[in-house]
């Protein structure tokens, strides 16, 4: 019935990209945003999604050079092959890295929220297992998971959040533009960091039955996503107050218990965020796991990607064990984002960009 | 090829067993008869006269807090229609707020839960002590399990005594304050506060309202009732004073819509009662000769439910008019005589001016902002009241 080419559609490589996207960062992004940009947050998480779109602009752009190259293909081509390895193998170690502290980071509120007698170990291999099993059934099965999942994911959350607007002091927004263009600036480097997993796409572009339509599509989907992430941080500094929501370690968490819906029997809505973020935690393992695997199969050259799924399993399990507060947590993955992630999203493919200007390299070029 | 497959179908179904088997709640299961739902909490300072059965031996000196704790008692409830001793009251001394729980917890059969709680009282004693009720307030914030849905009240006793009496037909006082503020009940002298709301309002100003409960004796001087009404009036953390029932609906004016809320004049000898049917403040600032000024309008609109029965016409204009204007001259008393009482004689920004004049007008707040609580003691606020009369009932 559906072709195990391994090849997905733009359609299920933007519902992937919501999914890797979309984690703890939501439920902490306004009170990052507003930390600096106050009730302007919502400004500075636009700007955020202006950088990611330019982003999403070099990357596909370099992926365009080589539309059915690999990643590490792509840049042992324009580099060198001893250079293409060394950048596969920290980019492995970036994923590997960012899932496990994820997974600490989730582990960690599961504790303390809904299962404080749970040995970790078994919520985060039980998190690795399942991820790893999605992981090794192929790519084409994870752009399927994903279309199942993102409407359970988003339509309840929608629903509630739009319900959340009757409820709400649209004046907490009050007044507009009144921050400083440096405490802007500072807010968007901030709110940024929801925009970890953006870097994926420069793995993810030649899996695309369509390479050259990837640009278009991703660029529709962080734009659809900025849109979404405003809303959220509207709605809740407009609950909340933007003083009251730097104050909150997870603001949207706290906004959906206050919603209140009529006739309801479920009495606390934090349930549904919570099914959110496992979900979510879900995709990014996954995601991680799954690059992480393609990064080293095509670094080795040998094997299926589910024996270095196996290798890499270990890895995660055993870097997740380290003992971190939520605050720690949450500061490695900043400090990640702020120096590999943003690596990896604009200073590689400006440097592949140049290399390919250079060397007058990619299949444009060789046509001509 | 038959052992492959035979093979193949084992590799599918034991991770599918061992996955129901390792189920990650398996450790936090907790059957909901062995879950003890505290509906109403209780805080008072400690009093050594009044001791609770459960403090921690040998540390009694160290004692700050009385928390009380009522949950529902299912096995009443199983056994027989609901009744008035369907609670359980339990109470506990410490030096802190989640000691006290703690204590409480370590004492019952039952894995104490707070997710459901509804209703949190405070003693004057408590709201009196700054200290006491900056950590009790925090120990509510902090926990994970109590929601930011929280009703507050606070009251003239001890709140031990609040949550301990007997409530005709609704044993849980908590369940009884939710039915009674989500049916509308306090619309007519003012607002229920969430603790969501009010540590907003104390981290933004330092101030907050807390709606009252008191306990009244019955007509037989056996029972006891509870009733609403009022506020009490914190400041820098600290109780600086109650406002009554007309003080509170003269705050409420400013604040929100007061549907369903009575005024009442004296106009030629006849009580004349108005129905507030719909009510809309808006607050605007300016300056005027150094001075902040704050100009309150509110718009009523309502309707005359009760006259005299041999009286004039009162569709006529010109009576109409009459009446508007006394019903009008009457809300602005209220209004200034809350402000009056709250800016002279409590200094306290009960009405979070500071950050309606940031939202509203943000040059004049970086101007006045900053001595706030100076320029808010010296600022004139002036009422501005439009009360329009559309229905005057079914007869002239």
């Amino acid at each position: 019935m559906f072709s195990l080419n391994n090849k997905i559609s733009i359609r299920q490589m933007q519902a992937l990209l919501i999914l890797d996207i979309f984690g703890a960062g939501i439920i902490m992004l306004p009170r990052k945003a507003a930390e600096y940009a106050g009730q302007d947050a919502w400004m500075a998480i636009a700007a955020a999604a202006v950088f990611a779109v330019l982003a999403v602009y070099l990357m596909t752009s370099a992926a365009r050079l080589y539309p059915h190259d690999s990643f590490v293909s792509l840049v042992s081509r324009l580099l060198s092959k001893p250079a293409g390895k060394c950048i596969a193998v920290l980019f492995t170690a970036k994923l590997l890295f960012n899932c496990a502290i994820e997974l600490r980071l989730f582990g960690e509120i599961l504790r303390q929220t809904m299962l404080p007698d749970t040995p970790f170990a078994v919520v985060c291999a039980a998190m690795i297992a399942v991820s790893a099993y999605a992981a090794s059934k192929g790519y084409e099965a994870r752009a399927r998971i994903a279309q199942i999942l993102l409407p359970l994911i988003f339509v309840p959350l929608i629903f509630l959040f739009v319900w959340g607007l009757f409820d709400v002091d649209l004046s907490n927004l009050l007044p507009v533009f009144a921050v400083k263009p440096d405490k802007l600036l500072m807010g968007a480097a901030r709110a940024g960091t929801a925009f970890s997993g953006l870097e994926l796409i420069l793995i993810a572009a030649p899996f695309a039955v369509r390479p050259l339509a990837v640009r278009k599509g991703m660029i529709q989907t962080v734009i659809v996503i900025g849109a979404f992430m405003i809303f959220i941080t509207c709605v809740t500094i407009a609950k909340f107050g933007p003083a009251e929501v730097t104050r909150q370690l997870w603001p949207v968490l706290e906004m959906m218990d206050l919603i209140d819906l009529p006739r309801a029997f479920i009495e606390r809505q934090e349930a549904l965020i919570m099914s959110f973020w496992i979900i979510s935690n879900f995709a990014i393992v996954n995601s991680g796991l799954f690059f992480s695997s393609i990064l080293l199969k095509d670094t080795v050259g040998k094997g299926s990607h589910s024996l270095y799924i196996i290798i890499c399993m270990p890895v995660v399990f055993a870097v997740s064990r380290f003992v971190l507060s939520v605050e720690q947590a949450d500061r490695i993955i900043d400090l990640v984002f702020y120096t590999l992630g943003i690596g990896f999203m604009i200073i590689l493919p400006a440097v592949l960009l140049a290399a390919a200007a250079i060397r007058k390299a990619g299949e444009a070029s060789a046509k001509t | 090829m038959k052992r492959l497959r035979k093979h193949s179908r084992i590799y599918r179904i034991l991770p599918a067993i061992l996955a129901c088997l390792l189920s990650v709640g398996c450790w936090d299961k907790v059957e909901i008869e062995n879950r003890g739902f505290i509906i109403s909490l209780g805080i008072d300072k400690y009093d050594n006269k009044k001791k609770s059965t459960q403090s921690m031996e040998g540390a009694e000196e160290q004692n700050r807090y009385t928390v009380t704790a009522s949950m529902p008692n299912v096995t009443d409830m199983k056994e027989s229609a609901v009744s008035d001793k369907s609670k359980d009251v339990k109470r506990a001394d410490c030096s802190t707020v989640s000691g006290c729980v703690q204590l409480m917890d370590a004492a019952s059969s039952q894995k104490l839960y707070l997710g459901q709680t509804k209703l949190l009282v405070m003693g004057k004693e408590l709201l009196s002590d700054a200290d006491l009720f900056r950590q009790a307030m925090d120990a509510m914030e902090r926990n994970r399990d109590i929601s930011r849905k929280l009703y507050l009240l606070s009251t003239k006793e001890r709140a031990e005594d609040i949550l301990g009496l007997e409530i005709p037909g609704e044993p849980m006082l908590g369940i009884f304050v939710e039915n009674y503020y989500k049916s509308g009940g306090a619309g007519s002298y003012g607002f229920y506060k969430v603790l969501e709301k009010s540590v907003s309002d104390l981290r933004s100003t330092g101030c907050t309202l807390i709606p009252e409960i008191e306990k009244r004796s019955g007509e037989d001087d056996k029972s006891e009732e509870i009733t609403f009404g009022g506020y009490a009036v914190i400041k820098d953390y600290k109780l600086a004073g109650w406002l009554d029932d007309l003080e509170t609906r003269g705050y409420a004016w400013v604040m929100g819509d007061c549907r369903d809320s009575g005024v009442t004049v004296v106009y030629n000898d006849m009580y004349l009662p108005l129905k507030v049917l719909r009510s809309k403040p808006r607050v605007t600032f300016s300056q005027r000769n150094g001075k902040l000024e704050c100009l309150i309008r509110v718009n009523i609109s309502g309707a005359v439910n009760e006259y005299d029965f041999n009286a004039a016409d009162l569709n006529k204009p010109e009576n109409l008019k009459a009446y508007e204007a006394e019903f009008e001259r009457a809300v602005s008393e209220e209004i200034k005589r809350t402000a009056s009482r709250v800016q002279s004689e409590m200094s306290a920004d009960i009405y979070n001016f500071k950050d309606s004049l940031r939202k509203k007008d943000y040059k004049l707040f970086l101007a006045y902002g900053e001595d706030w609580e100076r320029h808010y003691h010296q600022m004139e606020i002036i009422p501005d009241v439009k009360v329009d009369i559309i229905s005057i009932g079914t007869i002239k």
